[in-house]
């Protein structure tokens, strides 16, 4: 395909302007990856040499009742807490994004939680959710509602983890605070000239100038909840009954506990291919949703 | 003197001065272990008593008894340490992948004898005959009950639980609910503390693998017995085991302070309890033996800690062995316990608690290190911490080591967690649960089996 | 009701529902301070005890008796500032890439680089190791710095998603002038988007600042460790003192705090975009 001299230019320009993250990925990860798929095809205990043995390690996944329990948690888990935590981090933001004074506080406030150690959260959250005398279900009480066992409870176990996840979505509230900034003041203006109600302005306008910063929290949200650790590392440690056993902390088990890097491997490729598609649906879709001007 | 004479006499002089500057050369040697200030003191110690090796220490993992991914990854590029501080606990499994140093020589050498050291921990040492690490520091578990409380409901405080029996019949009169049905007070959690299921299963006399290590033996009867125990017990006299773990989800961490507020009147925990409770100079308590299941079985406990190996491809194996024996040894437990000790006055003070400060040693898997101790330390300790003292250390001599759990030792463990769990949760019963954990960790033991690489 | 009033009632409902919320979000903080003044016994107490009593004062100075904290603080600093210049001159320079510029093999180039997130750390952070022994990287700073100048995955993304908003018609006027593409990157997108630079500094400056496995696993001398390491030292065989480990995990935690507070103006009310010039 022939490209006139100013196309040549342009994709000159392109791969000048990614070299850095392509030198990268050559140089630092593309490897380790590489080594990764491999290992997924062996049994391998990180002490000694890894042993081909081709598909073993995939077709013993699917016969393992723990790979599709924490598979199902972790799925769980990102069904709920990415609308939610969108939903909740663009609300805060939008009540955030106003020229009101102390506001400076607010914001810093609600970054907080992911700025503070893992640790402190944890036994923050341990507390907040205790069954008996914590503060959600004392609120709870106050409204007539019978609180549930939460983080003793096999069924409640995931919802008050997702709780505890929604307080930690102070950077997606500094990405939504970041392009809220972004849309122009004329817009607003001329639109409330022209008679417009706050909420025309707010569907008519910001959502719709909005949906690049959505789309990204969306998709790094998908990204980041099929990888959830830390909160069931924790506090739980995949209980009670392995209602909290996610994808990641049983990967994490197999590779460092289990010395099978191998098996945890081949459950990173699989996880990989599941949000790989995913995403891919989403980028499709988002032609339908998602505008950049 | 002739002119060849003086020559001859200078170059032997030259000759051994450069020989012996050779001889004093300093090897330094890299030690991932544990870097408080205590630990740090300790490997200076070291260095003063030996001058010509230097310890080059390096933080092993983030959590005490976690594994290492940095051990694992040096493993894997070349570069791990001389020696290290490894958790007994998956001990087995990576001594059998070849990560450690034989030691069978120097020990041969140096004239170490097996006892010279407790029996359960020294065994797990070693691998298809040979012996890959010394036992360093190690841990007992013993039943603490809370005299205040049994006051109160009119039972003898110095009378603790002796048998299974025991702990149903105090629970009935510990176990208080308030007017609207809430548990306030429990006697006993059997699943709580630091207790796991192990110990039941021990104490009921029961196996969890055979004397191969290549099968799993948890269906055994003596064990499912202990489960179904602790399930009832649970039922019976705590409201069920979702209740009691609803009232113990605020105390989060240490987990101790129920005990010493008056809420749960008897636990199983490990011998570090003594060390905190020595800062609750109002909590009044005693240590006793485990209770066994029926009156005349012999009690028993199970113990954990840490073992210091050698690296397999270390280049200064004599060094590190050196090392190595010193820290486990009396020197060393001297050393850490003097430096421990500073740390503590130090706390005690921040602190602002009362009188002198109580210190607890560690104990000290080598016999002579532990009754270095014992000479020096517990003589310190006040009288009401002795007895205490004593019988967590006597627990040594008649204790399970968590490298009975095996080649798959940390699957076993998750397992019989989850299998616990799903008895006390009433998902399976405690016969069902246990045959699922048996399935699934002679699976992992076959595939650990298989990949042995020391033969 | 007059205009001021309303909006009187509405600043005031305003101010007490982000109360109301913030009360949780500032939870945890409260919770690190008060536990940091508190004497170990009483700091898991249930229901908890917010006051301390005594109040362990000492807890704060006596923190730098276990570590150097303060050589700590340097060597984080140093590669804080590494990786900060490295992750604002490589991602903008690749979402601009990304953004603006059409060349064959860039979709498949752009998924490809998003999939690298999707594949868990662990599974490749040994081979990773590895590769870092192989080139003499292990027990420097390389490996915590060198990369923040080959880009970040998630950072090229969210400064693509923020470029791609800019009107093009700036850009196009820019080109007819004779403008080259570096020029309009530097003069014209990265003025306009400073919000979102500004959040991809601070991102950046949090992630070094906590990030506690990359200097466990690449920093060997305790003279090289960083602030996330040094909290380690306050473990020990008996448990972790947590009086000590919050004083200084508060001390680690309150410059970033107000950074972020007094930093806001910058990223928060940043430029707003005013449309074609003239």
């Amino acid at each position: 395909m022939k490209h006139s001299k100013l196309k040549r230019q342009e994709i000159f320009a392109f791969y000048t302007f990614i070299s850095p993250w392509l030198i990268g990925f050559i140089l630092f990860t593309g490897g380790p990856i590489v080594a990764s798929l491999y290992f997924s095809l062996t049994n391998y205990t990180v002490l000694s040499k890894p042993e081909f043995i081709g598909f073993g390690n995939y077709l013993s996944l699917f016969k393992d009742p723990l790979f599709w329990t924490s598979l199902y948690n972790t799925a769980y888990y990102a069904v709920f807490f990415i609308p939610l935590g969108i939903l909740m981090a663009f609300g805060l933001s939008i009540l955030l994004n106003q020229r009101v004074k102390g506001l400076a506080v607010y914001r810093t406030v609600y970054y907080l939680p992911s700025i503070v150690p893992a640790v402190a959260n944890a036994i923050l959250w341990i507390w907040l959710l205790n069954p008996q005398w914590g503060l959600i279900n004392t609120i709870l009480k106050l409204v007539g509602i019978e609180g549930p066992g939460w983080l003793t409870s096999e069924k409640w176990a995931k919802p008050g983890l997702i709780l505890m996840s929604l307080w930690g979505v102070g950077s997606w509230i500094i990405i939504y605070l970041a392009g809220l900034q972004g849309v122009p003041e004329q817009l607003y203006e001329a639109a409330e000239v022209d008679g417009a109600t706050k909420l025309q302005r707010f569907l008519y306008i910001t959502i719709p100038l909005m949906t690049p910063t959505i789309f990204f929290t969306l998709i790094t949200g998908l990204i980041g909840a099929f990888q959830v650790f830390t909160q069931a590392y924790i506090m739980t440690n995949g209980g009670p009954v392995n209602s909290t056993l996610f994808y990641a902390l049983y990967l994490f088990r197999n590779a460092f506990n289990y010395l099978k890097m191998g098996y945890a491997s081949s459950m990173a490729w699989i996880l990989f291919l599941i949000v790989l598609i995913l995403t891919l649906i989403q980028f499709k879709l988002a032609q339908k949703w998602v505008f950049y001007e | 003197m002739s002119k060849k004479m003086l020559t001859v006499i200078l170059s032997v002089l030259c000759l051994l001065a450069f020989s012996s500057m050779a001889l004093a050369e300093v090897v330094t040697i890299t030690f991932w272990g544990w870097i408080s200030p205590a630990w740090v003191a300790t490997y200076r110690d070291f260095e003063k008593q030996h001058p010509n090796i230097k310890i080059k220490e390096s933080l092993i993992s983030q959590e005490w008894a976690s594994t290492s991914e940095k051990f694992l990854a040096a493993m894997a590029a070349g570069n791990a340490p001389d020696a290290s501080i490894q958790n007994s606990h998956q001990f087995s499994q990576w001594a059998s992948q070849g990560a450690f140093y034989d030691i069978s020589a120097f020990v041969k050498r140096d004239k170490m004898l097996a006892k010279d050291w407790f029996a359960p921990q020294w065994k797990g040492t070693f691998f298809a005959g040979k012996q890959f690490a010394l036992p360093g520091i190690t841990d007992t578990r013993v039943l603490y009950w809370n005299k205040n409380m049994f006051k109160q409901v009119g039972l003898n405080p110095e009378v603790p639980p002796k048998t299974w029996k025991d702990l149903e019949d105090f629970s009935a009169k510990l176990t208080k609910k308030d007017a609207s049905g809430n548990y306030i007070q429990f006697g006993f959690l059997p699943y709580w503390g630091n207790s796991w299921t192990w110990i039941y299963g021990w104490l009921n006399g029961g196996r969890f693998l055979d004397s191969t290590g290549r099968k799993v033996t948890c269906d055994d009867p003596r064990i499912v017995y202990a489960l179904d125990w602790m399930v009832k017990f649970y039922d019976k006299y705590c409201g069920g085991a979702q209740v009691a773990a609803s009232f113990l989800q605020g105390f989060q961490g240490a987990a101790n302070d129920p005990f010493v507020t008056n809420k749960v009147a008897m636990q199983i925990n490990g011998n570090w309890q003594l060390w905190f409770f020595a800062t609750f100079p109002q909590l009044e308590y005693g240590a006793a033996p485990p209770p066994v299941p029926k009156e005349g079985m012999k009690p028993t406990t199970w113990s954990c800690g840490s073992y210091y190996a050698i690296s397999a491809n270390t280049k200064h194996p004599e060094e590190a062995w050196t090392f190595i024996k010193w820290l486990s040894g009396p020197e060393g437990a001297k050393s850490l316990a003097k430096n421990t000790l500073e740390q503590r006055k130090k706390d005690w003070e921040r602190q602002q608690l009362p009188g002198e400060p109580v210190y607890v040693p560690d104990l000290f898997n080598n016999r002579q290190a532990m009754k270095v101790l014992q000479d020096e330390y517990l003589p310190k300790l006040p009288p009401k911490v002795q007895d205490e003292f004593k019988l967590v250390t006597d627990a040594l001599n008649w204790t399970h080591s968590c490298t009975e759990m095996g080649l798959a030792g940390l699957t076993y463990w998750n397992e019989m967690d989850a299998a616990t769990q799903a008895a006390l949760y009433h998902k399976m019963s405690a016969k069902d649960a246990l045959k699922q954990c048996k399935e699934r960790v002679q699976k992992a033991l076959d595939e650990a089996w298989a990949q042995v690489k020391v033969k | 009701m007059n205009k001021n009033t309303r909006l009187f009632l509405d600043n005031m409902v305003r101010h007490l529902f982000l109360a109301f919320i913030g009360v949780f979000f500032i939870l945890p903080l409260l919770w690190m301070i008060s536990t940091s003044l508190k004497a170990n016994r009483q700091i898991f107490v249930f229901p908890p005890q917010w006051i301390p009593n005594p109040v362990i004062w000492r807890n704060y100075p006596d923190v730098f008796d276990y570590a150097p904290f303060l050589l700590y603080f340097k060597n984080t600093m140093v590669i804080e500032i590494a990786c900060i210049i490295g992750v604002f001159l490589s991602c903008s320079l690749v979402a601009y890439g990304f953004a603006r510029l059409d060349a064959p093999g860039k979709n498949f180039l752009f998924i490809l680089m998003l999939s690298t997130m999707m594949l868990p750390y662990q599974v490749w952070m040994i081979p990773l190791y590895v590769l870092f022994t192989k080139i003499g990287w292990v027990n420097t700073f390389y490996p915590l710095t060198i990369p923040a100048f080959f880009g970040n995955a998630l950072y090229i993304f969210l400064l693509r998603q923020f470029f791609m908003t800019i009107p093009k018609e700036l850009e196009d006027a820019a080109r007819i002038d004779g403008c080259s593409y570096f020029r309009i990157y530097w003069q014209i997108i990265l003025p306009l988007t400073k919000p979102a630079l500004a959040t991809v500094v601070i991102f950046t400056f949090m992630g070094v600042w906590n990030d506690f496995l990359g200097p466990l696993l690449y920093l060997q001398d305790p003279e090289k460790y960083t602030l996330a390491i040094g909290l380690q030292v306050f473990l020990t065989q008996h448990g972790a003192d947590w009086g000590l480990l919050m004083a200084a995990s508060t001390m680690v935690v309150l410059p970033i705090i107000v950074i972020f507070f007094f930093t806001q103006k910058q990223f928060i009310q940043g430029i707003v975009l005013t449309g074609l010039k003239g």
